[in-house]
């Protein structure tokens, strides 16, 4: 059942069923447990679709708290991990949505995007944390709801209660300013000469 | 479209994505559990509501019954306080009006009707003054005879050539005792003529005759008819007497065995934790959290009662409870790194090993008492169906506490009596509670007792520096056997 380390921390190593059902029981080392295997994954989940850390945290804390709650009806269906993330992405669309609702998505006009793709190689997931965190609320949802959640965009206007077209518009914007950005980025290095993170 | 879309650039962003991962604060878990805990917690208040509902339900009903129960003792209080004074009415009314019904007789025969009233209200035992009527009266029921005498003139009504004398058979028929005519005085005048015009009818017509005098001969009770009443009178007294005395004596002593279960929460304590030089901080909040735990209570025992007076009992006996409670802990203790025991206050007292920081597991506290509870009850309602008010102190003595961790590399600890125990060796706590009881026979009594338990210190001990005194609601089932 469980290995013991024998130095500070000592860790209970669990399979992922005696989890769920330690949680299912409502067993608070197994919901930490849980909550130790999946945290840090979360916590970029919530990173991606906020602007702060701060508010990451909260998504975390109350997506985790839905988890919990929830856990008693989860029927081993699908896999914990993609469970999980979408309650988290339910969550951060729910603390979003009154924001989305203030500043609603619109058309964009089509953008010419550049020819060449830009590589992500050698590019730290921080760097690409802090681009995506810096896109526009609308644009930031979409592009991660469909580059890598991968829903399609009849399943985004469906869930945002927006038309195709629009997110279709939101993630070219999206796409672009990313581009723009590792772009800007690759001549920096380029410049100076320094090696990519 | 949307596959052709999700080319290079996207599955770029994916796979940079797939393996990512960043710490957040502790702050998020510490939340966590916080949010949890007051979800569980709303619904240990929402156990604990229905205990404490139960028992205001029970109080209030114990209220309702006594209530109901006063009331219709002091009605029948009443009835009988008027039935006594109506019959001591009775009484007077009766000789007043043989009294009464001469006089008027004779005030209409001498046309002075208003005079005879006004001095019947002032004192018929007044005679000879002025113009003013006098009467004597003298009643012999023995006899059955009446005999009024009755003068108009100052002068001797025996002498008064207008006057007559009347004997008559008029109250041969009556059970009065006869009263001093003195207590008529109480009468109002209206009173007094409505008496006199239902009975002059009953007068023979020789009495409306001017200036009469009526002999009426002495009335005395009948012997037997005041015998029978009073017969009557002390046999409802004796069978009385005799039911209280067959209550008293139905149900004098009894001893009863019974079972309880109820849920305690612990309503105060401290978290000034252990001395911080032996302890970590670990070792801190484990012990936080097993102090604050709360959880459930079972009761068994054998108790024996017997009546002090007609409503007040005492109670006691011998119980053993056990309280039961989850927390979970952060820490584990070893004092040669393999084998490891749960973090519990026991381990802090003891100071036999090092506390280490682990992953969070849940921990089962188990305390047992051997509890010695007295208590003072009161019964509401003393019938076949009984309603008792209880009240009284328990002296709980610890036994033993069992740290049973969710782990099978953890091993049990239990932890006796003694000086490196946390716990106090002895306890004492309030008892409150109604009891409602069912007599199922002539030995026996079936009892469902609400109540609580208020400790009155904590069940640590004071060096330790943290305080936990649990208060208990628990509903308690009881059979009980009468022996006499």
């Amino acid at each position: 059942m469980s290995n013991i380390k024998n130095d500070l921390t000592i860790g209970f190593m669990l399979n992922e069923n005696e989890l769920i059902d330690g949680c299912q029981k409502g067993i608070r080392a197994s919901q930490r447990a849980l909550y130790d295997a999946y945290c840090r994954k979360m916590m970029v989940v919530c990173l991606r679709y906020s602007k702060s850390t701060d508010e990451a945290e909260d998504i975390l804390q109350e997506g985790f708290v839905k988890v919990f709650q929830g856990i008693k009806n989860f029927r081993k269906e699908s896999k914990l991990e993609t469970w999980i993330t979408r309650i988290m992405v339910n969550t951060a669309l729910n603390a979003r949505r009154k924001k989305l609702y203030l500043f609603p998505m619109v058309d964009i006009e089509e953008t010419n995007l550049p020819e060449d793709e830009v590589s992500l190689s050698g590019i730290h997931f921080t760097q690409l944390l802090e681009m995506i965190q810096a896109l526009p609320q609308g644009c930031q949802i979409v592009f991660n709801l469909f580059a890598i959640e991968g829903f399609s965009h009849k399943e985004i206007a469906e869930q945002l209660g927006i038309s195709e077209g629009t997110s279709k518009s939101q993630f070219a914007r999206a796409k672009s300013l990313l581009q723009q950005r590792l772009q800007k980025e690759s001549t920096y290095y380029g410049r100076y000469g320094e090696t990519k993170i | 479209m949307d596959d052709m879309e999700r080319r290079k650039f996207e599955n770029a962003f994916k796979d940079a994505f797939a393996e990512a991962k960043v710490d957040p604060s502790e702050n998020v878990w510490i939340n966590v559990e916080l949010d949890l805990a007051r979800a569980e917690g709303g619904e240990l208040k929402r156990r604990l509501f229905f205990y404490k509902l139960v028992a205001a339900a029970s109080v209030a009903f114990a209220m309702c019954v006594a209530g109901v129960g006063y009331y219709t003792v002091q009605n029948t209080k009443g009835e009988l306080q008027l039935a006594e004074r109506h019959s001591s009415q009775m009484e007077s009314e009766e000789t007043t009006s043989v009294d009464q019904s001469a006089n008027a007789s004779l005030n209409e025969s001498a046309q002075q009707a208003n005079e005879a009233s006004a001095q019947q209200s002032s004192g018929l035992s007044s005679s000879g003054q002025g113009n003013q009527s006098a009467i004597v009266q003298q009643s012999d029921y023995s006899r059955g005879n009446t005999r009024i005498t009755y003068g108009l003139s100052p002068r001797n009504s025996a002498n008064d050539s207008e006057g007559f004398n009347m004997q008559g058979k008029n109250n041969s028929g009556n059970n009065v005792v006869p009263e001093q005519v003195s207590t008529n005085s109480s009468m109002n005048p209206q009173q007094a003529s409505s008496l006199y015009a239902s009975t002059i009818q009953k007068l023979p017509k020789e009495v409306s005759a001017k200036g009469i005098t009526i002999e009426d001969q002495k009335v005395e009770p009948d012997p037997v008819m005041v015998m029978m009443a009073k017969l009557e009178q002390k046999e409802k007294e004796l069978r009385e007497e005799e039911r209280s005395e067959k209550t008293k004596k139905s149900e004098s002593l009894w001893t009863s065995v019974g079972f309880a279960a109820g849920a305690f929460n612990t309503v105060h304590a401290s978290g000034s934790g252990p001395s911080a030089s032996a302890t970590s901080f670990a070792a801190t909040k484990v012990a936080d959290k097993q102090a604050d735990a709360s959880g459930v209570s079972y009761t068994v025992g054998v108790s024996m009662g017997t009546r002090l007076s007609n409503r007040w009992v005492l109670q006691g006996g011998v119980n053993y409870m056990t309280q039961s409670s989850d927390y979970t802990a952060n820490a584990v203790v070893t004092s040669d790194y393999n084998n490891f025991k749960a973090g519990s206050l026991n381990e802090i007292q003891s100071a036999d090993g090092d506390f280490l920081a682990s992953a969070a597991y849940n921990v089962n506290n188990n305390l047992q008492f051997f509890s010695v509870p007295l208590q003072a009850g009161y019964l509401i309602v003393d019938k076949k169906f009984g309603v008792q008010l209880n009240a009284g102190v328990s002296t709980d003595l610890f036994i033993q506490n069992t740290i049973t961790p969710e782990s099978d590399v953890l091993s049990r600890t239990t932890q006796g009596r003694g000086e490196d125990s946390p716990y106090r060796p002895v306890n004492f706590s309030g008892l409150l509670g109604t009891e409602l009881t069912y007599r199922l026979g002539e030995h026996y009594r079936l009892a469902v007792n609400p109540g609580i338990r208020y400790p009155f210190n904590s069940i640590y001990k004071s060096e330790l520096g943290i305080e936990a005194m649990p208060l208990t609601f628990d509903v308690g089932l009881k059979f009980r056997y009468i022996f006499h």
